[in-house]
């Protein structure tokens, strides 16, 4: 995809009163450079990404015909740099007919290892009276740099795009498109961006490339149920993705354990748990949970990366690697047995507090003790389940008494 | 009776640094060591389970403590608690202050060092470094690999090895004698052939056969066959004869029931496959085995790979009986 398909390049503002929001701001920074005059002070752009500072500036210089000089983060800026690079043009921008904007984009971003010294021969080139206007901008307020450019600058603060301007922007690019998405993806997207214009066009390109069209007006999602017995009955792989995509679950994290609400919640559990207690046989069984083992990596890594975005590929994949395979399951949210999970809240949990109890005293980890010591434990201390291996809960009541912290009185005596 | 007399591997774990089982170098090492003009080092212990790393850690506590060594000793499991805040918190707090006393320093006892993030290790190399004039750290972990260099680079590393069979069924046997117990020397074979080397399993699964009355083939047997090393062995072997449903089942008794942990529950199966199989097909199990070794380690959902294991020896062991 080169930059001309994509949607925040096609749809950037050509002119002022194209931009959406910060109407305010827009018109401070119009009258900032209408008025620039040799020595004025730069101007200082504060505000979340996806609010218009870039595109403002370029506006600005292509309304008051300048040609914008652009530095931002992924040039490097030690001092010796931003001294060869700025200051020939800021001394000698008017000899030979040149009209220079000078755009420092990112400048909360100015590295104090990497750009050494640049903070401090920006500051010393922006103090020099100069004929060319200095746009500077920065997400936020935080940090020394900024509060350094600060003191020398005109600031003028950008804020998130408002929902209702965000909601009119979408339909507009949407209608120039010829595309359509359902209402409620619409909403979605415009409360999932946070007033940011650029995220929130990027996400939608995605949802409408994927091939996915909202064709009557709906809520936010469908209870995961409902969802993921629409996975199961679609008639065709996009239907069957579309089906996914509308769920209220999510691909969300349990490696640090979650609630009972929240794994319901889970997509790939709400699939796990349905594949696993449908009958068939067990090729198709192993094609499926293959597939979802799969997936399951995919999803680890988006939440070690915290790549959230990759996380949009995630239907896609399942919905094709398990498409032919899954056709007339039906959703099932246990994924446990019953008797399992009721001796999982019984002995499980007793356990699991014997354990507990037990590993600080024999200088181990309640993982080992649970794995080289708790059956023998019961197996000697047990009344009934005696030698069977197995457990019951009066035992386990017993042997937890038994372990009383106060008899404690091992063998440092 | 307390469980530390109940349990015979605490009963017998060695209190002076020269009881302890064949790691004559190491203790000779450390005595060196610990005599020397700079004194006790920050030292870093690693090597397989149950060879008496964490024995000798305590060991050295109580010799250069004393009486009292227990009040100066922090021992921690990184396996439990894994995280940053337990080093910030626990650590920094306990190595915070100079003891009163006759006492040289503190000692930090952290095993399981490896299962620590590499974020938690960082914090830790900082306050090993804050805290050089109160404490001493010994560090306790099975794969060198998995301690970060700069810990590595601050730290004197013992190697320990495997126990040797003689050593073990040595003293395995001296256990029974102390005990009054009738011991056939087959049997203790068995009991360390089933625990690979690690003599504290191996004390647990003589002292769950000697209930029986004697150490015998049979008590050994019954005692091997409560361990969750064999009821693994069963899953497995449900799976590969195609009983995907019972052998899911019995699986979540051991993980989710029992508390078994997933890494332990894949370990102790691929130490059941090596024992059992026959080679040609051993091989590709434990091809399979690793790939879902793997994606537990990278994956998510720990359930959802382990059933997926399942249902994959599953298949394998069907395509198995029809070619046959």
């Amino acid at each position: 995809m080169n930059a001309q398909t994509m949607w925040v390049e096609r749809y950037r503002p050509r002119s002022m009163v194209e931009m959406v929001g910060n109407e305010d701001a827009r018109l401070e920074a119009y009258r900032w450079l209408a008025g620039f005059r040799h020595g004025d002070r730069p101007l200082l752009l504060i505000g979340p990404p996806g609010t218009g500072k870039t595109t403002m500036a370029k506006v600005l210089a292509s309304e008051f015909g300048y040609e914008l000089i652009e530095l931002n983060a992924s040039d490097e800026r030690t001092k010796e740099r931003l001294e060869s690079l700025l200051r020939p043009l800021i001394e000698n921008a008017n000899i030979h007919g040149r009209r220079v904007l000078l755009f420092l984009d990112e400048v909360d971003g100015l590295h104090g290892t990497y750009d050494r010294g640049g903070l401090s021969a920006l500051l010393s080139i922006l103090n020099d009276a100069s004929s060319v206007p200095v746009i500077m901008a920065a997400n936020s307020d935080a940090g020394e740099v900024i509060k350094e450019l600060k003191k020398v600058s005109k600031v003028v603060r950008m804020k998130g795009i408002p929902p209702r301007l965000l909601l009119l922007y979408l339909g507009h690019v949407l209608a120039c498109e010829g595309k359509s998405v359902s209402i409620g993806d619409m909403l979605r997207l415009v409360i999932g961006c946070n007033g940011d214009v650029r995220s929130m066009l990027n996400s939608a390109q995605s949802l409408v490339g994927m091939g996915v069209h909202g064709v009557e007006p709906m809520g936010y999602s469908t209870p995961i149920g409902s969802a993921i017995n629409g996975f199961f009955s679609s008639a065709s792989v996009e239907e069957a993705i579309d089906a996914l995509s509308r769920s209220e679950g999510s691909y969300s994290d349990p490696s640090f354990g979650y609630d009972g609400e929240r794994r319901r919640l889970d997509k790939l559990n709400a699939l796990f748990s349905s594949i696993v207690n449908a009958r068939m046989d067990v090729d198709r069984m192993a094609r499926l949970l293959g597939a979802l083992s799969c997936a399951d990596l995919l999803i680890a890594r988006v939440n070690r990366l915290r790549a959230w975005r990759m996380l949009r590929y995630i239907d896609g994949i399942i919905a094709r690697s398990i498409f032919d395979d899954s056709r007339g399951l039906s959703y099932n949210q246990y994924d446990l047995p019953y008797n399992i999970s009721n001796r999982i809240h019984g002995e499980g949990r007793m356990l699991r507090m014997i354990a507990g109890m037990l590993a600080p005293r024999l200088h181990e980890s309640r993982r080992n003790i649970i794995a080289y010591y708790m059956p023998y434990i019961v197996h000697l201390l047990g009344g009934k389940s005696k030698g069977t291996g197995d457990i019951s809960l009066d035992d386990l009541n017993a042997i937890a008494k038994g372990l009383n912290p106060d008899k404690r009185d091992g063998m440092g005596a | 009776m307390s469980i530390e007399h109940l349990m015979w591997v605490e009963k017998y774990r060695p209190k002076r640094l020269d009881e302890v089982v064949n790691q004559r170098e190491i203790v000779e090492g450390l005595k060196r060591i610990m005599g020397s003009a700079g004194g006790m080092p920050n030292m870093l212990f690693a090597g397989p389970a149950g060879v008496g790393k964490t024995t000798v850690a305590l060991c050295i506590a109580r010799e250069v403590l004393g009486e009292y060594w227990r009040d100066y000793t922090l021992e921690l499991n990184a396996s439990d608690e894994r995280g940053i805040n337990m080093v910030r918190e626990k650590v920094k707090m306990f190595t915070r202050y100079t003891s009163i006393g006759s006492i040289p320093f503190k000692i930090v006892i952290l095993d399981e060092a490896d299962e620590m993030t590499p974020e938690a290790q960082t914090a830790l190399r900082r306050i090993m470094e804050d805290s050089a004039g109160t404490s001493r750290f010994i560090l306790i972990c099975n794969y060198i690999s998995q301690i970060i260099e700069p810990i590595q680079s601050r730290c004197v590393i013992f190697r320990f090895k495997s126990l040797a069979r003689e050593d073990v069924v040595n003293h395995l046997a001296n256990i029974c004698r102390r005990e009054g117990v009738k011991y056939e020397d087959k049997a203790l074979e068995m009991v360390y052939e089933f625990t690979s080397g690690d003599l504290r399993h191996a004390i647990n699964v003589l002292q769950a056969a000697a209930s029986h009355g004697a150490v015998n083939d049979s008590s050994v047997r019954s005692a091997l066959g409560i361990s969750y090393k064999a009821r693994v062995g069963e899953v497995i072997r449900a799976a590969l004869e195609g009983n995907f449903n019972d052998a899911r089942l019995k699986m979540l008794e051991l993980t989710r029931v029992y508390g078994l942990s997933e890494r332990d529950f894949i370990k102790f199966a691929g130490e059941e496959i090596m024992r059992d199989s026959s080679s040609a097909k051993s091989a590709e199990l434990l091809r399979v085995l690793a790939e879902y070794d793997y994606r537990l380690v990278a994956g998510a959902h720990p359930d959802i790979q382990l059933t997926a294991l399942l249902a994959e020896l599953a298949r394998i062991g069907k395509a198995g009986k029809v070619s046959k």
